[in-house]
């Protein structure tokens, strides 16, 4: 008594009994694997199946109704083996490259399994249908594992998802949908899958074979997965990191503040750059620093799991678009720098009408007193008040004799600009004031930009003139705005204040000391 | 060993010819071919000659029809296109001059 086993080839069936169908099947996976190589391998497999079927047919007859193994045999015979015929049918540039791939092909037809996109089962890309393959377990559990990632990382897992959808390929062919199950390539297998396909395009034929190259080449061994769980971890947390920080330097600026006061510079890009120019900046660095990160996670992924892709396009789009982030950027940046390259002075005088025998100055300590200032680059600086946010910046304050008997304050307001008209505009908007009670002039510690404004190097130079024989007191709190006041005892800035001061013909003369 | 090889080289060139010769006589299918070769011991196994059909037929020098049989799947009936019958008539040309030429060098002292 036999067992026997019902198979399909070419679309014929036959009964065929245990010992012959394993010899037929080694058989056949010989033949597959060396016509795959083979540009039109497909159609030669294809055509030796249907020979083999004829054959078939022709020897079943109402006494001999099963295969049996020396039918097998002698149909071997007529065909030959691989070895036999691959003398004369070979160009000669595939002759040297068939002996090392014969054995991986043989390898891979028992056990290798590989990650495919399942398209006919899926709900999107097929990348989680595909991933159940591979790893066989549930696609439902694969599908919710996947959207439980998605919203524990807020989103960030999409990359990842979008990656194994663009890099890895879909299922086409009947091999490859057996790779993709991890189901033996015989006979009885195509067979069974044969109806599914639809046409027999060579190329998709040479397409699985160059997978066999690479999967070779790859040597996926466990030290590979390794690395590869250790570059999508990484690229991963890199991609989260990097989004949240730009996304928080771009749009939570005022939270930012009160979680983290000492966090300035980046908030600081908001106050240089205009809105569309920040945004565009931002799109950049988040190309140029997250391609390389993509990459990373991609790598990871090839090393992770077994798939075919064009590493080669891959990497090269991956490079034009880096390339195309990087021009962006330097044309933003060039564009700020545009921003600086026009410049303009304003000068404005106001006569004060105070005479007083001496004249107090001090600062105006009430002013600013419910705000918090943060110091930024150069002279700029940021003035919180609750949520509002202002670029202000200190005076350069100086005191010089008036060529008159008047006492006049001289305000030179300077700013920079794309061009003369927006530079002088910049600088009409810088506000600034003062008062005066009684015998003293309060000046405020600092010049506010308008709230739209953008800091364009704008300064403020202050400039009191008082006609010869004043008498003034430099209060110790203007310390932060007088800058170089010229006098005759050549004092620092710093020492000047807290003493009286008498302006002669010959400059600032100090009068007493305290 | 050296001979072997020698022989296969022959052999792989000639082959070709051989096929595109049977085909242009006659519409033919694959087994019918293999016959007149095997006479001509020139292939032994059937399954060389199913790369080399593919590979003409890919080069435009074949085309093929279906046809229904009674035993088992279709079969493929080879013939030759117009491209075929020029690449033969010059193979033809090519192999006369190579018998000639060896006959040269073999009689010649």
């Amino acid at each position: 008594m036999k067992k026997t086993l019902t198979i399909n080839i070419s679309g014929i069936v036959f009964n065929i009994d245990e010992d012959a169908y394993e010899k037929l099947k080694s058989y056949l996976s010989k033949v597959n694997s060396h016509f795959s190589d083979e540009e039109s391998g497909y159609e030669i497999i294809s055509d030796i199946e249907s020979r083999i079927a004829e054959l078939f047919s022709s020897r079943i007859t109402a006494e001999q109704t099963v295969v049996d193994e020396k039918m097998v045999d002698q149909i071997i015979a007529i065909m030959g083996l691989p070895e036999e015929f691959s003398e004369a049918g070979e160009n000669p540039d595939d002759e040297k490259e068939k002996k090392p791939s014969q054995e991986s092909h043989v390898n891979y037809s028992q056990k290798t399994k590989k990650l495919y996109r399942d398209l006919d089962s899926r709900v999107i890309g097929g990348v989680c249908s595909g991933l159940s393959h591979y790893f066989n377990i549930d696609k439902l559990l694969v599908r919710i594992i996947f959207i439980i990632l998605l919203i524990a990382t807020s989103g960030v897992a999409l990359p990842v998802y979008i990656i194994l959808w663009i890099a890895v390929p879909n299922a086409r062919t009947t091999a490859q949908r057996l790779e993709m199950k991890g189901e033996p390539i015989t006979v009885e297998n195509i067979g069974k899958k044969v109806k599914e396909e639809v046409t027999n395009p060579p190329k998709e034929n040479y397409r699985y074979n160059q997978a066999e190259r690479e999967n070779r080449d790859n040597g996926l061994s466990v030290f590979g997965k390794i690395i590869g769980i250790i570059l999508i971890f990484i690229g991963f947390s890199t991609l989260i990191a990097l989004v949240f920080g730009l996304f928080a330097a771009s749009k939570f600026t005022g939270m930012m503040h009160h979680a983290m006061p000492n966090f300035d510079n980046g908030i600081l890009m908001n106050h240089i750059f205009s809105q569309s120019m920040g945004s565009t900046l931002l799109l950049s660095i988040l190309i140029i620093v997250g391609i390389p990160l993509l990459l990373i996670i991609y790598s990871g992924t090839k090393l992770l799991f077994n798939y075919v892709s064009n590493s080669r396009s891959v990497y090269l789009s991956a490079l034009g678009i880096w390339v195309i982030g990087i021009i962006v950027a330097a044309s933003t940046a060039f564009g700020a720098i545009d921003d600086f390259s026009s410049n303009a002075t304003i000068n404005e005088k106001k006569e004060l009408t105070l005479n007083p025998d001496t004249l107090y100055l001090d600062l105006n300590k009430d002013r600013f007193s419910n705000s918090v200032v943060k110091v930024g680059i150069n002279n700029m600086k940021l003035l919180v008040d609750g949520n509002r946010e202002r670029i202000v910046g200190n005076p350069k304050f100086d005191i010089e004799r008036s060529d008159n008997h008047r006492i006049e304050l001289s305000m030179n307001k300077y700013s920079k600009g794309n061009n003369y008209r927006s530079a002088t505009r910049n600088a009409t908007k810088i506000e600034y004031s003062y008062k005066i009670i009684g015998d003293t002039l309060f000046f405020d510690q600092y010049f506010i930009l308008d709230k739209n404004d953008k800091w364009r190097s704008q300064n403020l130079k202050l400039t009191l003139k008082i006609p010869e024989g004043t008498i003034i007191y430099l209060d110790e709190n203007l310390l932060p705005i007088i800058h170089n006041i010229k006098n005759t005892s050549n004092l620092w800035d710093g020492d000047m204040t807290g003493n009286f001061w008498i302006m002669k013909s010959e400059g600032l003369t100090l009068l007493s000391k305290n | 060993m050296k001979a072997e090889n020698a022989k296969a080289q022959m052999r792989k060139g000639v082959l070709e010819y051989c096929i595109l010769e049977i085909i242009s006589r006659r519409h033919s299918y694959a087994p019918d071919i293999i016959e007149e070769m095997r006479k001509a011991k020139m292939i032994v196994v059937e399954g060389t000659l199913y790369p080399l059909l593919t590979r003409l037929k890919n080069s435009g020098l074949l085309s093929y029809r279906w046809e229904e049989s009674q035993f088992g799947p279709p079969r493929k009936y080879y013939e030759i296109t117009e491209d075929g019958s020029i690449t033969l008539s010059e193979l033809r040309a090519s192999w006369d001059e190579i018998v000639k030429a060896v006959e040269i060098v073999k009689n010649s002292n």
